[in-house]
């Protein structure tokens, strides 16, 4: 049989019956909300410098795992009471003992791998559920796997709506955050019980070897075009969502592995982000005469002003000017105000 | 102290001591702070400035004491009525904030407060651009923040602790790994705050030189209060050779 062929069979039985137990349309919804979830916690910790921190609560949930197949118990179990345990103990540690996040997670990184390989030890039957434990199953996610993972989503997601802000300012200056009333303190835990819940949702589908190219890789990609954080997050969701689906006709008609299909398809993504970063373009010297951005006045050697993201500027020097007269009129305003007082809400 | 002296206190502390683990970091501080004051607060590394800071913000708890911000004793959410701009750190250049986001920031937790223009009305407008014109960089206000020079960063932070319109300000060190033209820039526009605006300020800084003439009260401390006064350099320069030697 043809590629093409293979092909044409892959779209005819995804189409077929979609909605209909279609063994094909689960690890596509599973790997799409999977992907887009991790690329938007994987922006703030790639931000944050919490990658090593995401693989050690990956390895803690291996030895929850590990303990899950020797006890036969459901892993979703103790894979969250490790990574919970180890999320938060990590936390605990740095505060408590002043220790730099990546002391405190190579200790526990240690302590959890040592313990999982005890436990594959003493279960002494190294088979699939271990190998499906290290890479994952999408291609045999079940119903009930998918939807926990979205219940997981859902709850991610809401939690991140709601405190992306106060994450957003304690992950540029934590004491400056602190000191305008957020709690970063607070802030601080619930994203990395965040990150933990993130490792669980996607342990069971993706496996902790390819988790946390799921998390890092888009969100890098996406950080290559942008200044703006909600662009950033945009980017990096697309990137997750078109990788994810254009990973199973690939995998179908190679007959490979589609989580790690997706892996690829994101690195090769963030190469050619890297490559053609907008940030990494070349600007000329400015020179005397050089044109000037109207907006931000900055000399630009070409018509793109990166600050302003504008290929030509289209306001004129008077439509500047009179903004700043706009301003200065509130300046007036303000000017008086001080003698009638300040008025606090 | 003689309240006499202090017509219109901002911030008023009483006997306050301040612990931090078992240390004692101030003990019984005494300050009265007058609106409009351009206090300068000096002290060797170590000495409690910060702490002082964090005190008045209500960040650090005091273990004794009375502290009164406009009249109100310092709770959790004393802060909105302060702006705050902590010891520079070095900002990541590729950082996903433009100006704006950063100054926005500040009203992330709470808005703006009004500012009445005395015929009943509010000022309308951005709070945001307003803040960025009173440290000239609305201008700015599209470019990515790690793009920018310390300077520059530094007035952005300051206009980001005046966008909620405080009375007070205060500045932990605002000049520090500035060249001189910029300090010299900083300074100035401190003045322009403290005598356009009304803004109180508190501002930590080592330079006594570039301080001094700008300043209108002196404070220095070493876990104690060591001086209040007029910022006269030779009472200054006595009190530093107690102080650092």
């Amino acid at each position: 049989m043809s590629l093409w062929d293979k092909l044409l069979n892959f779209f005819t039985a995804l189409f077929r019956r979609p909605f209909s137990n279609n063994i094909l349309v689960r690890p596509i919804f599973a790997a799409i909300i999977i992907g887009v979830v991790c690329s938007i916690v994987g922006v703030f910790m790639v931000l944050r410098g919490l990658i090593f921190f995401g693989n050690g609560i990956a390895h803690s949930a291996f030895a929850g795992g590990a303990l899950g197949l020797l006890l036969g118990i459901n892993i979703l179990y103790p894979v969250s009471i490790f990574a919970l345990i180890t999320a938060l103990g990590i936390g605990y540690i740095r505060e408590k003992t002043k220790l730099s996040n990546e002391t405190s997670i190579g200790i526990l990184f240690a302590l959890t791998m040592a313990l999982g390989i005890i436990f594959i030890s003493l279960y002494n039957n190294y088979n699939v559920s271990v190998s499906s434990l290290l890479f994952g199953s999408l291609s045999s996610v079940n119903l009930e796997e998918l939807l926990l993972t979205l219940g997981f989503a859902i709850v991610i997601v809401i939690t991140m709506v709601i405190m992306g802000k106060w994450l957003y300012f304690s992950t540029f200056d934590e004491e400056l955050a602190q000191a305008n009333g957020i709690p970063t303190r607070l802030i601080s835990y619930i994203f990395l019980v965040i990150v933990a819940l993130t490792v669980i949702m996607g342990i069971r589908v993706v496996g902790i070897i390819l988790i946390m190219a799921f998390v890092v890789t888009p969100a890098a990609a996406a950080y290559q075009y942008t200044y703006d954080i909600k662009k950033m997050v945009v980017y990096s969701v697309i990137i997750s969502f078109f990788c994810a689906i254009a990973a199973f006709p690939i995998s179908y008609v190679l007959e490979i592995s589609a989580s790690a299909t997706i892996v690829v398809l994101l690195t090769i993504v963030f190469i050619f982000s890297m490559a053609f970063s907008p940030k990494r373009r070349k600007h000329s010297i400015p020179e005397i005469d050089s044109h000037l951005c109207n907006v931000c006045e900055e000399a630009i050697g070409d018509s793109y002003c990166m600050y302003c993201e504008m290929e030509d500027t289209e306001e004129s020097p008077e439509t500047a000017t009179q903004d700043h007269e706009h301003v200065d009129e509130h300046h007036h305003v303000h000017d008086h105000s001080q003698h009638g007082g300040h008025h606090h809400e | 102290m003689n309240k006499e002296f202090f017509p219109n206190p901002v911030i008023e502390m009483e006997k306050v001591t301040v612990m931090l683990g078992h240390n004692v970091v101030l003990k019984d501080i005494d300050l009265i702070v007058n609106n409009g004051d351009y206090l300068g607060l000096i002290g060797k590394n170590g000495s409690g400035k910060t702490t002082l800071l964090k005190t008045i913000l209500g960040i650090y708890k005091a273990k004794s004491g009375t502290i009164l911000v406009n009249g109100k004793p310092v709770t959790s959410k004393t802060y909105k009525e302060i702006g705050y701009v902590p010891q520079m750190h070095p900002v990541q250049r590729e950082f996903p904030a433009t100006v704006y986001d950063v100054v926005e920031m500040g009203l992330y937790r709470y808005g703006a407060n009004n500012v009445n223009v005395g015929n009943g009305s509010l000022i309308v407008g951005d709070p945001v651009i307003l803040a960025l014109h009173k440290v000239k960089m609305e201008r700015f206000k599209n470019r990515p923040i790690g793009h920018l020079s310390g300077g520059e960063q530094q007035k952005v932070l300051i206009a980001q602790a005046l966008v909620r319109n405080p009375d007070i300000l205060l500045l932990d060190e605002p000049t520090s790994a500035l060249d001189f033209t910029m300090v010299r820039d900083l300074l100035s526009l401190l003045k322009t705050l403290n005598e356009k605006y009304e803004i109180t300020l508190i501002v930590i800084q080592h330079n006594l030189e570039m301080l001094i003439p700008v300043c209108n009260r002196l404070v220095m401390i070493r876990g104690i209060k060591m001086y209040d006064g007029p910022p006269q350099i030779e009472k200054a320069n006595e009190m530093i050779q107690k102080v650092f030697t």
